[in-house]
């Protein structure tokens, strides 16, 4: 009991400090891609403890409710994420509870957008929620094929048994790995799937009407939220990690892989984006799929 | 007392209902009520334990069979249920006395049905809820009677093929019980098995709303009365799904069509009928999306559900069987919660169509919250009951590696995020428009249903082990295996779920997120019409909240797309057409020709006979 305590402790300030200082390190390699200087990689901290500190306005109780409701969905479902040999609740880390828990925290992040008001949130959360009908299909597509396999779905256990068979899942399933990766691109909300953000277009979408303490919140949440997707990604197809050290670097690829392909792309429309997913990455993980239940076989 | 009288006196409260009305609505609607609501109770605490059977013999071969046996209480529970919540839910509505008299005939006809041992009397008490409802959903919108036909079309569709179902299952195994068939069946030719099988899986498709026979639902959804729409879609299409749990699980088609060609470790049969389920979670979800009116939505919403119904029950095995039967639990109270949420509000502003509302979420609170866990689990968001069924099927389509079923049962699960939020953002949420600013909450009595529907879904949601346990019974009592459950974890094949755990865990967050937001500077509260506009200025807040076509960029992507109504339109319009083309021909003016054609027609026949 105490040691679950303790270790969620651990993974909630680990998710935390390591995920917003690589959000400041990517704005400082996207900077230096489009030859500026950049802001210190500690600049996201001073952004979110300052805003903390901030006036605001606040639209009503939905308004609240939300923002509370999405950090707090987020919380929980960074605990179900093993980092290396730090794993809060062994056996229990199933990726479809993940994957559905993640929900909770946008179901409450669109409720209280929308219920701001503003009619550039709406349009930011309708097109938040037509992009994730297209990145999730692919990838729950791959997962199946992933679980079929090593007939578990706990993230931990995957990890293990990727580790123990000596090689890891992108080398068993490259394909589906590939469909992954363009996947999480757009959990990620990175380039070319930012649609739903679009600063120009429609004034940072869903976070327009957030100042002070709630865009804090959301930038805490936002920040988990990486942790949770990247996290997913390095346990289902690079073997998580034998220790923490070895999770968290990499993390640190993957997330410089999405950070660099984003700093060089133009931004897709929405329907682009979902016609994009539902063309290559689904074809590709029905492949990789097939090939896995009908040629692989499970593992023995 | 016994069923059988329950259901006599059902039948009997019909009329007595109707002529009470006559005189007094008000005491007929709340005689209804009490009578629905006792049924439930005495359904509910007494039918659990015992096994039971009663028969009325009317003649030496055709008798009405009823029984009670874990499978009929568990679907005769969830259906009563949702009659009984909706016989409360209807009292402020409008009121008439031809409304309860076919409401009283409705429930008895589903009272007769899901306690029914034999295909005939099934069919019998189905078909008399199935007429009912269908002069139902005529009695209050005024382009109903179009959609009442599509009803009544695709719905003798199935019966005639249940029927067909019966006489046949009649002259090849010589009965029509349950028992009985279960076990002839097993003998039969493959031909004889296929046959019924299938003709009473046409019936299952129709009454459920499953694709290709889905059209009727958006219509007889949208254009029923108010306080009917919960009860046709929490009630009455599970029916449906008794039946097709009785043709997979205890006719068990598994065995049965296990020397055809296997897919997985599915029959072929059985894999079509889930694959017609899967296309109609696809269409479902994609058409419900689309929809304006909230109405149209969810009936869409349930041609989706039902296809997850039949998906699940079709691939059967431990967990989708399972998770097939929490999800008709499931869907039942959450459609019924969305369909009353839709009607309190339709009752205070007169309307259905989402961007004529806006801003109701501090004037309905209650509805709100009924809508919201609602949702929540028709989304299968934990910690509700929907997350546990979803989670169930899942687990089925890992162990078989389905991977084409697992696309439409994803499809359905992530587009359901899209259609539900719909409703939530264009009712609920944005700017009050000025002709609702002096709404108030319903009344108490439209509350009360729908908060223990809320609370029911919230409860199986935190413990599925309590409704998990009861559809142990009902598989085990046609022999599948059990789901392993203790207090607050179900064990499947790929992990553990952990209600209690997860909810705690997300409380824990919540009052981290709490603590954070309390100990930082309170913010000002501003109204709706504050907000960052780009420098313009607002004057017209209504027009300011944006909910109409809310996602026109998806809805771009399948505008081309075939539509089967207009392919069924078209047909018709072609029938005419041809019917006008044989009149003109046929149907001459002047008698000379018409006697010619005669004569040509006699000739014609003559010769040919000849």
């Amino acid at each position: 009991m105490i040691i679950t305590i303790l270790s969620a402790i651990a993974l909630l300030i680990l998710a935390f400090a390591y995920t917003v200082t690589l959000e400041g390190i990517a704005r400082k390699i996207e900077a230096r891609i489009h030859r500026r200087c950049g802001p210190p990689f500690w600049q996201n901290f001073i952004d979110i403890f300052k805003s903390l500190t901030k006036h605001s306005i606040s639209h009503g109780f939905i308004f609240d409710f939300g923002v509370l409701m999405a950090l707090g969905g987020t919380i929980a479902t960074v605990l179900f994420i093993p980092a290396g040999n730090l794993v809060v609740f062994p056996g229990l880390d199933n990726v479809f509870v993940i994957i559905y828990l993640l929900a909770i925290g946008l179901l409450g992040m669109a409720m209280s957008a929308v219920g701001s008001g503003n009619p550039n949130a709406s349009i930011g959360i309708g097109r938040a929620l037509t992009q994730m009908l297209g990145y999730e299909l692919p990838f729950m597509i791959v997962l199946l094929g992933v679980f079929f396999h090593f007939r578990t779905s706990s993230l931990s256990e995957l990890a293990v048994l990727q580790n123990s068979g000596g090689t890891y899942n992108v080398l068993i399933m490259p394909i589906g790995a590939v469909v992954g990766f363009v996947s999480l691109m757009g959990m990620l909300g990175k380039k070319p799937f930012d649609t739903f953000i679009a600063p120009a277009e429609i004034a940072s979408g869903p976070l327009v009407e957030y100042s002070g303490k709630y865009l804090g919140l959301l930038m805490t949440q936002h920040a988990f939220g990486t942790f949770i997707e990247i996290g997913l990604f390095v346990n289902l197809f690079l073997g998580g990690g034998k220790t923490i050290w070895e999770f968290l670097l990499k993390f640190f690829l993957v997330y410089f892989l999405a950070v660099i392909i984003s700093s060089i792309m133009p931004r897709f429309r929405v329907e682009q984006a979902v016609k994009f997913y539902w063309k290559w990455p689904l074809i590709l993980s029905f492949i990789q799929v097939v090939i896995v239940v009908f040629i692989m076989g499970r593992r023995v | 007392m016994s069923i059988l009288t329950l259901l006599v006196a059902s039948l009997l409260a019909a009329p007595i209902l109707y002529l009470l009305a006559k005189f007094n609505t008000k005491i007929a609607y709340g005689a209804y009520a009490a009578l629905q609501v006792f049924s439930f109770i005495y359904v509910f605490f007494t039918g659990r334990s015992n096994v039971s059977y009663e028969v009325i013999g009317i003649t030496e071969r055709l008798n009405f069979n009823f029984g009670i046996t874990p499978t009929n209480w568990f679907f005769a529970s969830i259906v009563l249920l949702i009659i009984s919540m909706s016989a409360i839910f209807m009292f402020p509505l409008k009121k008439s006395p031809v409304k309860i008299f076919l409401l009283a005939l409705v429930s008895a006809g589903t009272l007769g049905a899901v306690f029914s041992q034999d295909f005939l009397t099934l069919m019998i008490f189905w078909e008399i809820s199935t007429w009912a409802s269908l002069i139902l959903i005529i009695q209050d919108k005024e382009k109903s009677p179009r959609e009442a036909i599509k009803y009544v079309t695709i719905a003798s569709i199935g019966t005639y093929s249940m029927l067909f179902a019966i006489f046949y299952m009649l002259d090849k195994l010589g009965s029509i019980d349950f028992s009985t068939v279960a076990t002839r069946i097993e003998s039969a030719t493959v031909e004889v098995q296929l046959v019924i099988l299938i003709s009473l899986g046409v019936m299952v498709l129709a009454k459920m709303g499953v694709f290709p026979l889905h059209i009727w639902l958006r219509g007889s959804h949208s254009s029923a009365p108010d306080e009917f729409s919960p009860i046709l879609s929490g009630a009455l299409t599970k029916i449906g799904a008794f039946l097709l749990f009785t043709i997979t699980a205890a006719l068990p088609s598994f065995r049965i069509f296990s020397q055809l060609p296997v897919f997985n470790g599915i029959p072929m049969v059985n894999y079509t009928f889930a694959l017609l389920g899967g296309i109609s979670i696809v269409v479902g979800t994609v058409m419900a999306i689309r929809m304006e009116d909230a109405k149209e939505l969810i009936a869409f919403s349930t041609v989706s559900n039902s296809g997850y119904i039949v998906m699940a029950l079709s691939i059967g095995g431990t967990y989708a069987t399972a998770g097939g039967l929490m999800h008709v639990l499931n869907h039942a109270m959450a459609s019924a919660a969305m369909f009353m949420a839709i009607a309190a509000v339709a009752y205070r502003t007169g309307t259905t169509k989402m961007h004529e509302m806006g801003g109701l979420i501090l004037k309905m609170p209650v509805t709100f919250a009924t809508y919201l866990v609602a949702i929540i689990s028709v989304a299968g968001i934990p910690p509700t009951s929907g997350f546990v069924s979803k989670w169930l099927i899942y687990q089925q389509l890992v162990q078989n590696g389905l991977p084409f079923l697992a696309f439409a049962a994803f499809f359905g699960s992530i587009g359901s995020f899209m259609y539900v939020f719909k409703p939530l953002a264009g009712i609920f949420l944005g700017q009050l428009k000025p002709q609702h600013r002096n709404l108030k909450e319903v009344p108490l009595v439209m509350v009360v249903p729908m908060a223990i529907l809320t609370l029911l879904t919230v409860f199986w949601g935190m413990l599925p082990s309590n409704a998990i346990k009861t559809i142990n019974a009902v598989t085990a009592s046609v022999g599948i295996n059990a789901v392993e459950v203790t207090f607050s974890r179900i064990v499947a094949l790929t992990g553990e779920w952990d209600s209690i755990l997860v909810t705690t865990v997300f409380a824990i967050g919540f009052f981290i997120s709490l603590f954070i937001f309390m100990r930082a500077k309170k913010a000002r509260q501003v109204d709706l019409m504050d907000n960052y506009t780009a420098g313009d200025f607002l004057y017209t807040s209504e027009l300011y909240h944006f909910s109409y076509r809310m996602y026109r960029p998806f809805d771009r992507l399948f505008e081309k797309w075939p539509s089967m109504e207009d392919w069924l339109s078209s047909l018709s319009d072609k029938i005419k057409e041809l019917g006008a083309l044989l009149k003109a021909i046929f149907y001459p003016a002047n008698p000379q020709l018409y006697i010619g054609l005669a004569m040509v027609a006699i000739i014609g026949t003559f010769w040919w006979l000849r």
